[in-house]
């Protein structure tokens, strides 16, 4: 039952709005905001190109607009997800006060994520441009995987707000999977120094394709499999629609659990 | 003419775990004993209808289950199947204290986040803007966050910008419980308009004198059913009886 019109237009201004809102409040209002939350990816940066360029005497070519794509990808995975999560539960005092499609809640705090990472991939640029790294058409083929990255991250957020309701751990429970997957996923280390018969369990996971895809199109670096590419896109789309099934299938059980 | 809303067999059932589990640790160490989950209606079998243009009063002691009608009617509860619910027309609803706000936002944030919340768009939000703002009385904290807000401050902003949306049918909860006496004058001069221009109000309230005064009927739930429908006098006069 809809009470108040769902009509696209509706939809679509209060998605704008609360993306805003969460932008807004995620960059605290100002440039300042938003340079704060860069120095996150770039201290991590600073620190893990120190260690591996120095340490452990890391030779990939152009190795710092690698490792710094790989961080902000995964940065974005991960502040996104989270978002995601707290998107149901966050927003409990508008939820029980007035009704709203709640699956924009969540889209538009995974989104205000990803406003974030078009800052991001502009300072990549100027990194990459600094490091030499050559402009090359097949930058065009990292949009679909952008879309891709975003529909993954939006049905993972969509799937963990809803699971969240019944068991508040999954907060802490997903920050260390984030975690541990920082690490079981090529973000600072790239796919051909993985042993060739862990690889295929590792593109299991899409954000693996992802990165990997990511780094050959935005800074030449290994390699892209057409396979591996569709695979990461139908995963992609795989897990947003069953996020949002699973959404819309629950949601209203939860807002009367929240 | 056709009621605006029509409420058939409604019924609403909760389910009330005997303990809250909400922690994988907490439902790992109680895995063996069972959390018998209870039942409880809320709402039982509830019928009526509210025509257009009418002023409807709901009266009942607290957890009798008139929030809980008018969370069904606004769409944010699901009422248990078999439940019959049309409405015509789009409604404004104001529920329990303070609507949805974000209190890290500024209440011009807020207005312009509410607002689009409840259909309006961003033009019509500027237009009305001045307006909200003056019936609210707050002119001089708009900027400031709503979580500095006194309750009564934030209820009277909700207000204003329910007021503004110009919905036909407005479900409003316990509005005058927190004003004071002069927010409740302003509220009461905007029904008498809202009346003269055919709109249609449900007003829960325990205020039996607002209540007489405005209602044209009025409704008395009782222990999840309806106990009384009709004339507000005699309805306000068996909700004193019961108690």
């Amino acid at each position: 039952m809809r009470f108040i019109p769902i009509d696209f237009p509706y939809i679509l201004r209060l998605f704008v709005a609360l993306t805003w809102t969460n932008f807004k409040m995620r960059y605290y209002g100002s440039i300042l905001g938003y340079v704060w939350t860069l120095l996150k990816p770039l201290a991590l940066f600073g620190v893990l190109y120190f260690v591996y360029t120095f340490v452990f005497n890391q030779k990939t070519p152009h190795y710092k607009p690698f490792l710094l794509l790989g961080i902000m990808l995964w940065d974005l995975f991960s502040q996104a997800t989270m978002a995601g999560m707290m998107g149901f539960i966050g927003n409990y005092q508008m939820i029980r006060k007035v009704y709203l499609p709640r699956i924009i809640l969540v889209a538009s705090a995974v989104s205000a994520a990803f406003i974030g990472l078009f800052f991001n991939l502009i300072i990549f640029a100027l990194f990459a441009f600094v490091d030499g790294v050559p402009l090359h058409w097949r930058v065009l083929w990292f949009l679909p995987l952008l879309i891709a990255l975003y529909l993954l991250v939006m049905g993972i957020g969509l799937i963990l707000s809803i699971v969240v309701v019944k068991v508040r751990d999954m907060i802490s429970l997903w920050e260390v999977a984030i975690q541990l997957g920082f690490w079981l996923t090529p973000v600072i280390y790239p796919m051909s120094q993985v042993p060739e018969k862990l690889r295929f369990y590792m593109f299991i996971n899409p954000m693996s394709g992802i990165l990997t895809y990511s780094r050959f199109l935005l800074v030449g670096i290994g390699g892209l499999t057409k396979s591996g590419y569709c695979y990461v896109i139908a995963m992609s789309c795989l897990i947003f629609l069953l996020g949002v099934f699973i959404f819309t299938l629950k949601e209203g059980e939860m807002t009367e659990d929240l | 003419m056709p009621p605006v809303i029509t409420v058939r067999n409604l019924s609403k059932t909760f389910r009330l775990p005997t303990e809250r589990r909400g922690t994988l640790r907490e439902r790992l160490m109680k895995a063996h004993v069972s959390n018998e989950r209870r039942t409880r209606k809320t709402l039982d079998d509830i019928n009526f209808h509210i025509h257009q243009g009418e002023f409807f009063g709901i009266i009942g002691r607290n957890g009798s289950g008139k929030s809980t009608l008018l969370k069904i009617l606004a769409g944010i509860y699901r009422p248990d199947k078999g439940s019959e619910i049309a409405i015509n027309g789009r409604i404004a609803p104001m529920l329990e204290l303070g609507v949805g706000f974000n209190p890290e936002l500024t209440g011009r944030e807020n207005v312009f986040l509410n607002a689009t919340i409840l259909g309006l768009t961003n033009r019509e939000i500027r237009a009305r803007y001045e307006e909200i703002v003056h019936f609210a009385e707050l002119e001089n904290f708009m900027e400031l966050q709503v979580k500095h807000y006194s309750s009564g401050m934030s209820v009277r902003l909700a207000f204003a910008v329910a007021m503004q949306v110009n919905a036909p049918i407005m479900l409003l909860d316990e509005v005058l419980a927190v004003g004071d006496f002069v927010f409740a004058e302003k509220c009461f001069a905007l029904f008498e308009r809202y009346k003269k221009e055919g709109k249609t109000i449900v007003l829960v309230t325990h205020s039996a004198e607002s209540m007489k005064r405005f209602a044209d009927r009025a409704m008395l739930i009782h222990e999840s059913h309806i106990a009384a429908i009709g004339n507000p006098g005699e309805v306000i006069e068996l909700y004193h009886k019961l108690n």
